[in-house]
């Protein structure tokens, strides 16, 4: 068709910016297969300094019943709370997409009755998750859940970012820690609240989105990279929507697809200290 | 594809660099149609070689690289779009220069409207048309980047095309005129 060439010959019609030669590509290509590999190597060469401050709930992890502490954690005041146990190295890319199964089971094992829940899946192979590296060379292994009740639905979503980033600054509700994790997976950088359970810390923050309404989220430092949890009151209607979809899958849309753009619920699925409880578990991680 | 492959893995990176070379510019423009952001495409496009680079040793068929080529963009631009931080950020869908009604023709309102034309065309649809039309590919070829049936690229197609017509107006036909009248 020839008008749609004449459409694409005047949007490319103007200057564009120059392209990188191939050895600069190459460069670039060259450094993300080496920090690749770092990640692959479960980061280990990474050196994290943990000053342990508490004592006594290195014990409590290892038996009984989840212990929760919470504390209100200002920006700027006392001395920040520390890590009570080193973070656990970041996993891989891969690892955190195989264990795509076993995270979604735990989020739809965190919704409480009433709710129907649906996994994402988007992923060309068997895991629900969605892993991808961003220009940044950060990976990102997302595993969301449709949570809908009532005709109304929201999200409830994991994410693993393995950045290579050790945070030395261990204080998770610093401008510059809410704001990294805003960036990154959507958390609010409001409200925010430093938790601890079973020895993990974990920050909890809470906030409004104009996209995805009311947002409990929790986010816990690993190695190299974190992991949040965010449940969100709605879908934004930026999913994809069925004037999106092929017509064989518009006339039965597949289950595990997000349509997104309902009514959102009266509330996140889960409260703050839910989420900060998925957070805290270490079955969330490979 | 007009290249030659040399062997071994010292040549490695030399073919990669060739072809980066040959192909740079036309995935770019391919990403620009697709996402409407020159940045945006620089990203994807160096997303997309980056994965290249990382399976160069085990792809066997360099002739069947393009296709390749093509599906990762395809996915790094689709994958692209489910990022909160990257819709927030995208300017193209909601620029108010989209709402602009050609009232010149042959002017500049007519140039606008077709330079951000596809923009307004749902992102698969959009593919469909780019990949069939501008990069000239097969309905086989496009289901294969795609991942759909040859069926639905046809269906696709046609309402890509209708969307196109749509949004264009008679922007197209307002541009054409002065050529047929002979003016230029």
């Amino acid at each position: 068709m020839n008008e749609v060439k004449e459409v694409c010959a005047a949007a490319l019609d103007g200057p564009a910016p120059p392209l990188p030669d191939g050895r600069e590509m190459l460069a670039v290509a060259r450094r993300s297969v080496g920090r690749r590999a770092r990640l692959a190597a479960g980061g280990a060469g990474l050196a994290v300094v943990v000053v342990v401050t508490t004592v006594g709930v290195v014990a409590s992890a290892v038996a009984g019943p989840p212990t929760t502490t919470y504390r209100k954690t200002p920006v700027v005041g006392p001395a920040p709370v520390r890590a009570v146990l080193p973070p656990p190295p970041a996993p891989s890319a891969m690892e955190a997409h195989r264990h795509g199964p076993q995270i979604a089971g735990l989020l739809v094992a965190a919704v409480p009755a009433g709710f129907t829940t649906t996994v994402e899946h988007i992923s060309a192979d068997t895991s629900p998750a969605s892993t991808w590296q961003t220009m940044n060379g950060e990976y990102f292994s997302s595993v969301r859940v449709l949570v809908a009740a009532g005709g109304r639905e929201g999200q409830l979503s994991s994410h693993i970012v393995t950045d290579g980033q050790p945070m030395s600054d261990v204080d998770l509700c610093t401008a510059a820690a809410a704001a990294r994790f805003a960036q990154l997976v959507d958390a609010p950088a409001t409200n925010c609240e430093v938790v601890t359970i079973d020895g993990v810390t974990v920050q909890v923050s809470s906030g409004v989105s104009e996209m995805f309404g009311q947002i409990n989220a929790a986010v816990r430092l690993i190695d190299g990279g974190l992991l949040a949890v965010v449940a969100a009151q709605r879908i934004p209607s930026y999913a994809v929507g069925n004037d999106e979809l092929p017509p064989d899958a518009a006339a039965s849309p597949p289950a595990s697809l997000i349509l997104g753009g309902r009514p959102g619920l009266s509330s996140p699925v889960l409260t703050r200290s839910q989420v900060a409880a998925l957070a805290a578990d270490p079955a969330m991680l490979p | 594809m007009g290249l030659s492959w040399t062997s071994g893995r010292r040549a490695h990176d030399d073919d990669f660099v060739a072809y980066y070379t040959a192909r740079a510019d036309q995935l770019r423009n391919t990403a620009y149609l697709l996402c409407g952001d020159w940045h945006l495409a620089q990203d994807l496009t160096q997303t997309t070689f980056t994965k290249i680079y990382r399976a160069w040793r085990r792809i066997e068929r360099h002739d069947t690289l393009d296709q390749y080529a093509r599906r990762v963009l395809l996915r790094a631009f689709l994958d692209e779009r489910r990022r909160p931080w990257r819709r927030e950020l995208s300017t193209v869908p909601d620029s108010p220069a989209l709402d602009t009604v050609a009232s010149e023709p042959g002017g500049a309102d007519e140039r606008l409207v077709l330079s951000t034309a596809l923009a307004r065309i749902p992102p698969r649809r959009r593919a469909v048309l780019v990949l069939r039309f501008w990069a000239d590919l097969s309905v086989e070829q496009v289901a294969d980047i795609l991942g759909c049936s040859t069926g639905t690229v046809k269906s696709q197609t046609s309402a890509g095309l209708a969307d196109l017509r749509a949004v264009l107006g008679g922007a197209l036909e307002d541009l054409r005129r002065p050529l047929r009248g002979g003016l230029w």
